[in-house]
């Protein structure tokens, strides 16, 4: 057993204080109220007299004693708070200490958007898990702290000052992550994982699982997107999943809108636990962000009442082709509704606000600021670092196949500064691909023509995926906020907000948070992507079920099921002792 | 205490006097009827002339109708000796019980001396206190007052020893009214039969309070006894109240049932009781006012 106040040494000692005080207290000797009366004759009489006492008269004052201990007990304890420990964390605690284990205490609070609900109480999960931290915290008497959240692993500590705890407390808040790794604290003495246990986790046996629990109903957004669009004049399908979570059936409205413009604006009677499914079709053309938002009387969670999703096929890739023979790729491009391409000769080339740029056998005089697709070059276009250039295989060639192209003619390329990412049978280097900070291109060792490459079955497939790569440096679609990592190297990440959101480099990944839900505008080498963060989940946002066990989770000051933290029932329970021991008393009941 | 009566009151205590169930010889001339005979106003009976008796009294009407000389004795009324024994020991201390019991002897008084009764108002606790004689006369009132006013409680009370002090002194016999809450370590019973010994008639007035039948709080006391001092701590339970209450009974009803063998008046006078009520009620049912 743990207690929420103070150390477990200093709760036992402070309990086993208050109980004997109390028992001392009770058996001390008062001197008692001095009454003149005329005679004790007959109270002499009458005490002389042999009486048989009751049961009840003999042991009255035995339960006097036991009624008053337990009073005290009950005040002690709803002071100090005491938690259930599961075995494994009583015996961490209970276990000798060894030399090398630290006196630390781990604080690890679950940031899923769930902890955001809002509980009977009023108060949400998370305010309710940011209390008990700090009671954790202030309690942890003159151990080091370490605070940690599932999202951001760790944000304070060790220390031994409980103000910098607090202050982190007054700092954090949800932040998703459901799949960032667990914050492990080298030398933690016990780990006090706060959760609601909306998200499974494996977690360590010697993990004290504390729970803010408490059931909400909920109406929300669990499914946002867009699939992308077969036809010429379609831009996909905007489909969207609506749930309710509460245990009674509910009114919702609906309402997506792209741009300014409303798209679908019903309103659907939920049944407890039903979902609905809408599909709304997208045109080409319009704006490419779409708003969704559901609106229901029991609604406990705010954030996953709104959803975006971006039309990825709404605007079509401005491509230049720079080649003295456009005609190789007119039929070619012409066919990809993504694509609005403009032929143009090298002479008359000039860089222009073109998403992607296509040098056929020519290298441009000035380098090109955006994306560009080399095709079989005189030479290798100069990098700025050789970092840039990509080890493995990039996205784009991830659903080519490239030994449906018989590739005749093969140019050479240095590879002092280009790492070539496919090869030919012989293993001669094909393509090379580049991507950092400003500067994004592919190079093809082959030409179109030189090798009959307009009939092969793979190569429409190899131009369409190598445009949409290098005009989208990163892939779109929805995620949900947390950690988020992207292949390739980007410039620069914009959140919903318009701030930047800083991004780390790994290797060739590039790692970055993406923490609230919403538009985020992604660039690299002069292309853009966006990326739509929805924090609606039907793992989140099911408010009423928990994932914690019930055997395995200690309540973290609040009852599970009532909301009521269980100190006031011992504080109740001490009061209702107290007035029935003083009724009993007044009234001679038992005196 | 001011011993005061207002005047309605003292009108009905005139139309009562002490009954006593036996004539006694007084030493003064007064209302009541005495056991000899004499210089009275009420005939009583004849007897034969005898030579120096007092020709003012020869029946002459006799002498004619039956030739001899035969004496007019008549009836002699004298005063009734009236003793008053006031318990003034500690145990009477309670305001209400001492009030009760100066005024009852205060109007037991007035009474007397209405009827020229002598009074003796006599204190007692361990031992007799200083006697009060105030004379013969309703006038006389006005000094038992002023002698019961300054009546202080203090002592034990030893009915015994009071008693037995009371009789070494020369008296004539009388009635007695013992005044008193009889709360007596030894008891009450030896005391009031030396009393009953002497040839007095006996009355028990037996003033009792609240405080005394029944326990005055609950819980872990410490009772005090007010004549001895001594303490004892108490846990008075419901139980222990009532035994108390019943032994209290018990003792009242012993002292009422001594009094009966003995002939001895009783007359219970609670102090929370209206005390006009009890002297001209309770009194008079126990026949000691008429």
């Amino acid at each position: 057993m743990s207690f929420a106040a103070m150390a477990a040494w200093q709760a036992w000692l402070v309990i086993g204080v208050v109980v004997a005080a109390a028992a001392g207290l009770f058996l001390l000797k008062l001197k008692p109220p001095q009454i003149s009366i005329p005679s004790l004759t007959l109270w002499a009489r009458v005490l002389d007299e042999k009486r048989d006492r009751t049961l009840w008269e003999r042991i009255r004052k035995a339960v006097s004693l036991a009624i008053a201990i337990l009073i005290t007990l009950a005040l002690a304890l709803a002071i100090l708070r005491p938690l259930r420990t599961p075995p494994s964390v009583a015996n961490a605690l209970g276990a000798p200490r060894t030399p090398d284990q630290g006196r630390r205490t781990s604080i690890v609070i679950d940031s899923s958007w769930s902890m955001l609900a809002e509980t009977s109480s009023g108060q949400t999960r998370w305010d309710k898990a940011i209390a008990r931290a700090r009671s954790i915290a202030s309690g942890a008497g003159g151990e080091e702290v370490v605070l940690s959240t599932t999202a951001d692993g760790v944000v304070e500590g060790p220390t031994q000052d409980v103000a910098l705890i607090e202050a982190a407390l007054d700092r954090i808040s949800p932040s998703g992550g459901a799949d960032a790794a667990w914050p492990r604290v080298e030398g933690a003495r016990v780990t006090h994982f706060l959760t609601d246990g909306a998200i499974a986790r494996a977690l360590e046996p010697d993990v004290l699982v504390e729970s803010v629990f408490d059931a909400a109903p909920n109406v929300a957004i669990t499914a946002f997107d867009v699939r992308p669009g077969v036809t010429l004049d379609s831009a996909g399908q905007a489909f969207l999943d609506v749930a309710n979570y509460s245990p009674a059936a509910q009114d919702v409205r609906i309402t997506i809108a792209r741009g300014n413009a409303s798209v679908l604006d019903v309103k659907v009677t939920l049944a407890p636990g039903a979902a609905v499914q809408r599909i709304v079709p997208m045109t080409r053309g319009g704006d490419a962000r779409l708003r969704a938002h559901v609106s229901a009387t029991q609604n406990a969670l705010v954030i996953d009442d709104d959803a975006v999703a971006f039309v990825p096929g709404a605007q079509q890739i401005a491509v230049v082709i720079v080649s003295d023979k456009p005609e190789s790729f007119g039929p070619l491009l012409s066919q990809d509704p993504a694509v609005h391409a403009t032929f143009i000769s090298p002479a008359k080339y000039v860089p222009g606000p073109e998403d992607v740029a296509i040098f056929d056998r020519n290298l441009p005089a000035a380098p090109s600021r955006a994306p560009a697709l080399f095709i079989a070059p005189p030479k290798a276009p100069p990098v700025k670092t050789k970092s840039g250039s990509i080890a493995g295989a990039p996205g784009f060639l991830a659903n080519v196949d490239m030994a449906s192209m018989n590739f005749e003619t093969v140019h050479s390329y240095s590879t002092e500064d280009l790492v070539p990412v496919a090869f030919s049978e012989t293993h001669e280097p094909l393509v090379f691909a580049h991507e950092e900070g400003e500067q994004r291109f592919v190079l093809f060792a082959f030409g179109v023509n030189d090798s009959k490459l307009m009939f092969a079955p793979g190569f429409p497939s190899l131009i369409a995926s190598t445009i949409d790569w290098l005009a989208h440096p990163i892939a779109g679609g929805v995620r949900h906020p947390g950690p988020a990592s992207f292949s390739g190297a980007l410039a620069s990440l914009t959140g919903p907000d318009g701030k930047a959101v800083p991004v780390t480099q790994v290797g060739s990944m590039s790692v970055a948070s993406l923490a609230r839900p919403g538009f985020y505008q992604a660039t690299s080498g002069n292309a853009t992507s966006v990326i739509a963060v929805n924090a609606g989940d039907p793992e989140i946002s099911d408010l009423e079920h928990t994932r914690l066990a019930a055997a395995a989770r200690t309540d973290a000051g609040a009852s599970a099921s009532s909301g009521r933290p269980w100190w006031l029932l011992a504080l109740g329970g001490a009061l209702a002792l107290l007035a029935a021991e003083w009724w009993t008393w007044q009234r001679r009941v038992t005196v | 205490m001011a011993l005061r009566f207002d005047d309605e009151f003292l009108k009905k205590l005139e139309y009562l006097h002490v009954v006593s169930k036996r004539a006694f010889a007084g030493q003064s001339r007064a209302d009541r009827l005495a056991p000899k005979r004499g210089a009275g106003m009420e005939f009583a009976d004849h007897r034969g002339y005898s030579p120096g008796d007092d020709f003012r009294h020869i029946d002459w009407k006799a002498y004619k109708r039956l030739g001899r000389l035969l004496l007019r004795l008549f009836d002699e009324e004298q005063d009734l000796p009236i003793y008053l024994l006031v318990d003034t020991s500690k145990s009477m201390a309670e305001t209400q019980k001492l009030d009760q019991a100066l005024r009852i002897t205060a109007a037991l008084c007035y009474i007397g001396l209405t009827h020229l009764d002598k009074i003796t108002i006599v204190p007692f606790g361990a031992k007799l206190g200083d006697e009060s004689t105030p004379g013969i006369g309703k006038g006389r009132i006005f000094r038992v007052f002023d002698t019961l006013e300054k009546v202080q409680a203090d002592g034990p009370t030893n009915l015994r020893a009071s008693f037995t002090e009371f009789a070494s002194r020369g008296r004539q016999r009388g009635l007695v009214a013992v005044i008193s809450d009889f709360l007596d370590v030894d008891g009450c019973e030896v005391g009031l039969k030396i009393l009953r010994t002497l040839g007095h008639d006996v009355f028990a007035v037996h003033v009792v309070s609240e405080a005394d039948r029944d326990a005055s709080s609950f819980g872990d006391v410490r009772f005090v006894d007010a004549e001895t001092g001594e303490r004892r701590d108490i846990e008075v339970t419901p139980r222990l109240a009532a035994a108390y209450h019943a032994a209290w009974q018990e003792h009242t009803d012993a002292i009422e049932k001594f009094c009966g063998r003995y002939d001895i008046g009783y007359v219970r006078a609670d102090a929370e009781r209206p005390f006009e009520e009890i002297i001209l009620q309770a009194f008079r049912q126990g026949r000691f006012l008429a």
